[in-house]
């Protein structure tokens, strides 16, 4: 497996008033091609700096961070960001926003318009493609900006819990789609949430966080995801295996 | 809405005439002219205008100087406010001379223009144009500062330089405050004209006021007043048209 992103032993700091907050405390960890990692974490733990100084949002106070061997200083069009708002621009159609990234990478207009298409047919939305973004359901726009970051093909999805503002039925059948998503464009993605269950049934690999000394606590590999791909009518969250891990994980999140 | 406003009118014009009734006695025909003659003066006015010159010729006169100072003022503090809502330096020495003469009464530095540029139209248009800079430049410093941070980390996330960062973000994002400045300023250079007009001219409605005032042509004044105020109210409701069109997604998403 090809290793696209290095996190070598990362430090943040706030600077409130006269206190230092610290934020993320010596993290490491690799992100590989096609890896589906989710960082598990409670709210404060740190798990959104981790993910805005992947994003080149933050720089840390201590160690070093790295995308294909070089360092992150800058956010940039190889790590795209999916936030926890869609962020959508509603001066632009639904069409527009997504095809801002091929746009300012001076691609043909043919080359937007296929781009645009294939990716809102990918989270269906093809029929919308002319419609004002604050027409939308809170689903549909954190499908446009889930298609923007798509079309922009970076090398890492960075996504900051961005079903966590959607009701549950939504939620499901986001999850579903992501899933696809990641397997049909043999994404790389790095996916913040404080959800166990949804972090069970995307992740290839779990990084569970708390707050401490060390911010990242313990990781698992998993598979859940790659069976619920070859078989989307099996049901894992039953098994004893699951209940067990996910019974592991809350009472390493509530030591 | 309409229908109530309408209905306080109505009343307001009964008040008016029944106080005007001649035999009543209860003011002076001077003091406050009857509803009918301010009408029929308000008539001859359209017909044979005011002091050898038409009606329009004295509303194209006022709204010519506004129109002028607006755009002026558009095209120079619309560029220099977004600068500064950028750069730190240059807003500190703007907006120092910004806070000074933004609180002055434009009539009192009127005296200097006047005394530098003549009682011509160029003085009456650069200090109508003074007068709407400040609310324009004010509110476009405010927009950039005020454009979500998350908008543009977003752009940047999808490769976006500098200048694509102003044209695809920073820019539309401040439309909507660069409108609420641009209403402001024709706002205050519109009270600021018609006192420009009274202190020096030869035609203008504000001009108009205060020549009929002198004649005692009370009649003549409330017609200019009342022109006045309805000019007004249709200058503010075109801005208003044209921003709902340009700004569709006002107070959306």
């Amino acid at each position: 497996m090809k290793k696209i992103i290095e996190i070598d032993n990362i430090s943040v700091n706030y600077d409130m008033d006269e206190e230092t907050i610290k934020a993320l405390n010596n993290v490491s960890l690799d992100i590989n091609k096609n890896e589906f990692i989710c960082i598990l974490g409670p709210s404060g733990c740190g798990k959104s700096t981790l993910l805005k100084t992947i994003a080149g949002f933050i720089i840390p106070n201590e160690g070093n961070i790295y995308m294909n061997n070089q360092e992150i200083q800058t956010p940039d069009k190889s790590r795209g960001v999916v936030f926890q708002e869609p962020n959508l621009f509603p001066w632009y159609t639904v069409f527009q926003n997504v095809a801002i990234g091929p746009k300012l990478n001076n691609r043909s207009q043919k080359e937007i318009n296929n781009i645009c298409d294939k990716y809102l047919s990918q989270v269906e939305l093809e029929e919308y493609k002319d419609s004002k973004v604050f027409e939308l359901s809170g689903g549909q726009k954190q499908r446009v900006a889930i298609a923007r970051t798509l079309a922009n093909n970076p090398e890492v999805i960075l996504m900051d819990e961005p079903f966590g503002a959607l009701d549950s039925f939504t939620r499901k059948k986001m999850q579903i789609m992501i899933r696809d998503l990641w397997n049909k464009n043999n994404s790389t993605i790095l996916f913040v949430t404080h959800d166990i269950d949804e972090a069970l049934l995307l992740g290839t690999k779990i990084y569970v966080m708390r707050r401490g000394e060390k911010s990242i606590v313990k990781s698992y590999d998993i598979d859940y995801t790659n069976r619920l791909i070859n078989n989307p009518k099996e049901s894992v969250v039953k098994e004893e295996g699951f209940i067990k891990l996910k019974e592991k994980i809350l009472s390493l999140l509530e030591e | 809405m309409w229908f109530k406003k309408l209905i306080v009118w109505l009343v307001i014009i009964f008040i008016w005439f029944i106080i005007t009734i001649p035999n009543l006695n209860i003011v002076s025909d001077v003091v406050v002219p009857q509803p009918s003659k301010v009408f029929l003066s308000f008539i001859e006015f359209l017909n044979n205008g005011y002091d050898s010159k038409s009606f329009w010729s004295h509303i194209g006169a006022s709204f010519g100087r506004l129109f002028l100072a607006i755009i002026l003022a558009v095209i120079t503090a619309v560029p220099l406010g977004l600068l500064c809502g950028y750069v730190k330096k240059i807003e500190t020495v703007v907006s120092t001379i910004v806070e000074f003469v933004r609180p002055l009464p434009p009539l009192a530095y009127y005296m200097v223009l006047i005394l530098w540029l003549g009682i011509g139209n160029t003085s009456k248009v650069v200090l109508l144009f003074i007068a709407a800079f400040a609310p324009i430049y004010i509110a476009c410093v405010q927009a950039v500062k005020l454009v979500k941070q998350d908008h543009i980390l977003s752009v940047q996330t999808l490769g976006a330089n500098k200048l694509q960062l102003f044209t695809h973000v920073v820019f539309p994002s401040s439309l909507p405050n660069i409108f609420t400045g641009i209403r402001t300023a024709t706002g205050v250079a519109f009270t600021t004209l018609v006192s420009a007009e009274m202190v020096a001219a030869v035609s203008g409605i504000g001009w108009v006021i205060l020549d009929a005032s002198g004649k005692l042509n009370s009649e003549i004044v409330f017609v200019g007043i009342i022109v006045i105020g309805i000019s007004a109210i249709l200058i503010d409701k075109f801005l208003k048209f044209i921003e709902n069109k340009v700004i569709f997604w006002k107070g959306q998403a």
